[in-house]
């Protein structure tokens, strides 16, 4: 009996694998080479993976800004509201991205009141690189603050507290231990945001359709021109977003336990 | 002088309330009872990691209840070290100064000298203890010297030591204690120590079952289990 489930386990393994590896290593092998070379000659290529790199790094250092005293905070301390606060942090993961997209055009839309606000002040969200921030930031943000609230808490709070008898503020202790310590982890939670950034189009088609960020033009040549045309442009994409996956694996091979 | 009066602590489900006892200034004092007792939350509400939710903290004329912990002029020794791993022995020692008239001397006294190029992460449970000990000596000594009082506080700080190390280690204390003229109060599940002490708290349950002189607390037992923690009779 043992062998046998063995082998069922093995098998449905090596399904799950396949189905993983076979798509993206076909797309990748097929068309990762045609993809970097339109990055010489398609101008319009080359300015979307320009757009989707700085708009997913611009929201992956906002997350980081906001989301690291949340994670703290989450981490650390007992409150009234907490688990309120976690559910809110979750939400825009279960939420469809579409509608996501459509919640974030609601708040930011050019009739609704924060719009008109953001106007006056001379920001314009709905299709400008802002939105795609904001879309990125929307469905990234909690991924970041789920990992570096996982990453704060693997740090004893026995090595903060004993920071603290020996003279450190609050601030210098988060400097000088808890940072230091969770580092490594925090710099994980910003691949992995970044990653997801990269990778978001739902949100972003229906803020920020234009200026086209790398997975909107994807799908735009796909809709006009056919899968030929499309391929290259998802190769591209493919291989922009394995560069995190690897960075992940380096950092994550560097981990040690604290003890 | 370290004196807390009707401190309760919530940390988690388990709960000290009522404590109430003092230790004079320069006494050396001991908290011993059983496991899960609460001691090591004793003293991390007196150095002010932990917040009491009730009661108040004296230390040497100042209600510190409110104070942070770094206010507090408070050396504390975890039973594990709790060392900073990302950082060397050296640096763990010098954390609260970098003087080297204060840590030269400890080290040396200490025998630790040879373990500075030591990771932390390689050093044995009594390595850890001794350097977590200099660590807080030296932030101890610091405060004195700028004219602040201190306390240590120590939780089992030889329990992972040989017998040998245990015996050098704890005169090293008691004469430091006696010569910085120091106010300690050291978690002890050593009946000898307990003796030895000015004052015993014994806890049970996150209650204090007696404080006082060893020698009045085994005269008048509140308890049977006073004469097993203070004397090791079973």
């Amino acid at each position: 009996m043992q062998p046998l489930s063995g082998i069922l386990a093995a098998v449905a393994a090596s399904c799950l694998l396949l189905l993983l590896a076979l798509p993206v290593g076909a797309l990748i092998g097929g068309s990762g080479a045609r993809g970097l070379s339109l990055l010489v000659t398609d101008q319009e290529l080359r300015s979307a993976l320009l757009l989707t790199i700085g708009t997913a790094t611009s929201a992956t250092l906002l997350a980081a800004a906001g989301g690291t005293p949340l994670a703290w905070l989450l981490a650390r301390k007992t409150f009234r509201g907490r688990a309120l606060l976690a559910a809110l942090l979750d939400l825009p993961l279960v939420l469809p991205h579409p509608v996501a997209g459509i919640a974030l055009l609601l708040v930011f839309g050019r009739n609704s009141a924060m719009g008109q606000v953001l106007l006056q002040m001379g920001l314009r969200i709905v299709g400008t690189p802002l939105g795609i921030i904001c879309a990125m930031l929307f469905v990234s943000a909690p991924l970041f603050v789920s990992a570096a609230r996982e990453s704060i808490t693997q740090v004893p709070v026995r090595l903060e507290n004993a920071a603290r008898t020996l003279g450190d503020s609050p601030w210098q202790t988060w400097w000088r231990i808890t940072l230091p310590l969770s580092g490594r982890g925090l710099l994980a939670a910003g691949v992995i945001t970044w990653a997801r950034a990269v990778s978001e189009f739902g949100a972003i088609v229906v803020l920020a359709y234009n200026p086209k960020v790398t997975s909107v033009l994807s799908y735009e040549r796909f809709t006009s021109y056919g899968l030929p045309e499309a391929l290259p442009v998802a190769a591209a994409l493919a291989l922009l977003s394995l560069v995190p996956l690897i960075a992940l694996r380096a950092l994550r091979s560097h981990n040690a336990p604290i003890t | 002088m370290i004196a807390l009066t009707n401190v309760g602590v919530r940390a988690g489900s388990f709960t000290l309330a009522n404590i109430t006892f003092t230790i004079p200034s320069e006494a050396f004092g001991v908290v011993v009872g059983a496991a899960g007792s609460g001691k090591t939350t004793l003293l991390e509400v007196i150095a002010g990691v932990r917040a009491a939710t009730s009661g108040a903290i004296i230390l040497h004329q100042h209600t510190v209840t409110e104070w942070p912990p770094e206010k507090r002029g408070v050396g504390l020794v975890y039973q594990r070290g709790a060392l900073f791993p990302h950082r060397s022995v050296r640096d763990n020692i010098r954390w609260s100064t970098k003087s080297e008239s204060l840590h030269g001397p400890l080290v040396e006294r200490l025998g630790i000298a040879a373990l500075f190029r030591t990771p932390v992460a390689e050093l044995s449970g009594g390595e850890r203890q001794l350097v977590a000990l200099a660590r807080a000596l030296v932030r101890v000594r610091s405060c004195l010297d700028r004219g602040e009082p201190a306390v240590l506080l120590l939780d089992e700080p030889f329990s992972a030591l040989d017998p040998r190390r245990r015996l050098t280690t704890r005169d090293t204390v008691r004469e430091l204690h006696r010569d910085w003229k120091l106010t300690t109060l050291m978690v002890t599940h050593d009946s000898a120590d307990a003796r030895r002490a000015d004052v015993a708290v014994l806890l049970d349950a996150g209650r204090v079952v007696q404080s006082g002189p060893p020698a009045d607390m085994l005269a008048a037992p509140a308890r049977d289990d006073v004469t097993y923690f203070l004397n090791g009779d079973l």
